[in-house]
């Protein structure tokens, strides 16, 4: 098979997700979930104030403990405290939203036999809750592999540093790409969790290299601001703490776009397997 | 639902437990971080920066310390409500100093002053305020108020050699008090010397394995050679070196501290056979510590004051493999010197037959031996 061919499979279903891009109706979920995400980031960063004290505090304290309420430490620990708080959020609200947004996709596509796109997601809600903790416990699996190489053999070779975080990228993708379909098979076909896992990684398998390639090149081009993201301490002495606040808030405002576009693509190309698409 | 309800409840207890003063404490850090990035920057070319805005940075500060100690108060503090009141006390120590730079005395005196008042409650503080007004007094040649502040921050402070506030300095000031006494009534120096003796010895007894032990203990040594009873601090100094010794790693540089036995054994008219066996033993235990270089010049010294230039030469050749670059900066030093030299000569005619050069003409003297004539010295 000539590589083109999945390249251009890919090119089509992000065409039809980006062709999408002002339809208001679809972007709703998606505004729901940035919507909680900015509102657990102010929270983090507005800790101090009078009125987000008795929260904040305590939520600041138990993520990253006494020292973050301090300044500028609360900057540095930022990432990792949006980070955890992140996890909570993809497992309760992403979950929700994707399925949401994979029902709205699936009907501008034209597939016949879906209903409303929320009562769909709610009814799915705790199957979409455990694929989506079982999606992070996977890439936290994989970070867990990664961290396993030797820190002296990391900081003492460049190669294997970029080594290790191109392995650590490549697997984040082809885990994302083996769970893609999941949602889709559950709000769309109504299925429980073990069959919607196997029959995702068969339409994954099927499908290998549009999805790979859909799932990857969004994830690549957010890779920068990660790798950004994980350099606090040197953007927080170089301009001023602030910047990782900021640095945090462009990320999401990337990532809900590449979200969008990649669920779009994932259910374009779901909905094409299963030869549903007009 | 009953999740829910249990995780309100271990919201509201958790509510319940925050320090109000938390969040002020956040600020404060925040505008006292900005201000000193402000004054970093302006330190860069101080002299770019007009008085006018010195004084407005210098009022930012004291705005920091009137926004946020004004919710203080001074019955049991929390944690934060005293790291608060480190912070407003800090930022007006920061004014003090710009305006201590602009050479404005009034200003930095009625913030003395106001520390006092608001915060003289905090040992700290107030040994901060002493410090610093006992280094005005002795600027003013004032001995008297700088004994007086002195023991004020030895009476209120606990000395913590590794702090780099004013308990770091505690430790030096009963030995600065009694210097300061010794030098206006010079009878008395044994008296005044006793007094600071019983302060160190009680240290030592007190805190028996700790850096304050050893650091109280080169007090003693001091002490001693002040008095000029060099087997005294001779002793002490063995005692500090042998407590480094077992320490690992090493608070201080123990071959620091046989160096200065050597300089101890020197002073109290010891044999020039054993001060050379004091000085190589640096040389043998510490080949690795930058003692080694002071001991391997001091050698060197040694032999030229006995008229022994070749065993000079050959210390100095040591000195020369083995920290090239110390004399390297020396010998560029040197060319610097004497081209400037050349050129007075060519201006003046006459060539000027003094200093280090001669000798170093006189005796053949390779360049190095008068390169490390401007190094620092042996005592």
């Amino acid at each position: 098979m000539s590589p083109i061919l999945p390249l251009g499979v890919a090119l089509r279903a992000w065409q039809s997700s980006a062709s999408l891009l002002f339809r208001s109706a679809i972007w709703l979920p998606f505004l729901l979930m940035a919507g909680i995400q900015a509102l657990a980031l102010g929270l983090l960063l507005g800790f101090h104030h009078d009125l987000l004290l008795p929260v904040g505090a305590p939520l600041v304290e138990m993520l990253a403990g006494r020292e973050a309420m301090h300044y500028p430490v609360l900057y540095l620990a930022l990432p990792m405290m949006f980070a955890k708080v992140n996890l909570g959020i993809n497992v309760l609200v992403a979950s929700l939203a994707s399925g949401v947004a994979t029902v709205l996709f699936a009907r501008a596509f034209g597939s016949a036999n879906v209903g409303s796109a929320w009562r769909a997601a709610f009814r799915s809600w705790p199957v979409l809750i455990v694929l989506a903790a079982l999606s992070i416990a996977l890439v936290l699996g994989v970070s867990y592999l990664t961290s396993l190489v030797p820190e002296e053999t990391r900081s003492g070779s460049r190669g294997v540093r970029w080594g290790v975080r191109a392995l650590s990228l490549l697997l984040f993708v082809l885990v994302q790409s083996m769970l893609a379909y999941t949602t889709a098979w559950v709000v769309l076909r109504g299925q429980s969790i073990w069959p919607a896992l196997r029959d995702s990684v068969r339409v994954a398998f099927r499908t290998f290299l549009p999805t790979f390639i859909v799932v990857g090149i969004p994830a690549l081009l957010l890779y920068p601001f990660s790798y950004a993201v994980g350099r606090v301490e040197w953007i927080a002495s170089k301009f001023r703490p602030e910047m990782v606040s900021a640095l945090i808030g462009v990320q999401l405002f990337f990532e809900l776009v590449a979200t969008f576009v990649v669920v779009g693509a994932i259910t374009r190309l779901f909905l094409w397997r299963m030869g549903a698409a007009r | 639902m009953r999740a829910w309800a249990l995780l309100a409840c271990g919201l509201l207890l958790a509510a319940c437990g925050v320090d109000g003063h938390v969040g002020a404490r956040f600020r404060a850090e925040r505008d006292l971080f900005r201000a000193n990035q402000m004054y970093r920057d302006a330190s860069i070319r101080p002299s770019l920066v007009k008085d006018a805005d010195w004084r407005e940075l210098a009022a930012r500060y004291q705005g920091l310390t009137d926004r946020y100690s004004a919710s203080l108060g001074a019955t049991s503090p929390t944690t934060a409500e005293q790291e608060l009141q480190t912070i407003s006390a800090g930022a007006l120590f920061a004014a003090a100093r710009i305006f201590g730079s602009l050479q404005d005395s009034t200003q930095v005196l009625e913030i003395f002053g106001r520390l006092e008042r608001e915060f003289g409650h905090m040992a700290a503080v107030a040994g901060e305020v002493a410090l610093a007004r006992a280094g005005i007094a002795e600027g003013r040649h004032d001995a008297e108020s700088a004994i007086r502040y002195y023991q004020t921050v030895v009476d209120r402070v606990e000395p913590d050699p590794q702090d780099a506030g004013v308990a770091g300095a505690v430790l030096d000031l009963p030995l600065r008090i009694a210097r300061l006494r010794a030098n206006g009534h010079p009878e008395d120096a044994k008296d005044v010397y006793l007094q600071a003796r019983r302060y160190y010895e009680d240290k030592v007894a007190s805190h028996p394995g700790t850096l304050i032990q050893i650091d109280a203990r080169t007090r003693l040594a001091e002490i001693a050679a002040d008095l000029g009873d060099w087997r005294a601090s001779t002793r002490s100094l063995r005692q500090v070196e042998a407590d480094l010794r077992v320490q690992d790693p090493p608070p201080r540089d123990p071959a620091v501290i046989r160096y200065y036995i050597a300089g101890s054994m020197s002073r109290g008219d010891a044999p020039k056979d054993s001060l050379e066996q004091a000085l190589e033993s640096v040389l043998a235990d510490y080949p690795q510590s930058d003692a080694a270089i002071q001991a391997r010049g001091s050698l060197a010294d040694l032999a030229l004051v006995s008229g022994q230039i070749d065993e000079a030469i050959a210390h100095l050749d040591r000195l020369r493999a083995d920290r090239c670059e110390l004399v390297r900066a020396g010998e560029r030093d040197l060319v610097d010197h004497l081209a400037v030299d050349r050129r007075d000569e060519r201006v003046s005619g006459r060539s000027r037959r003094d200093g280090p050069r001669d000798a170093v003409r006189a005796h053949r003297i390779p360049i190095w031996v008068w390169c490390w004539s401007k190094m620092p010295h042996f005592e």
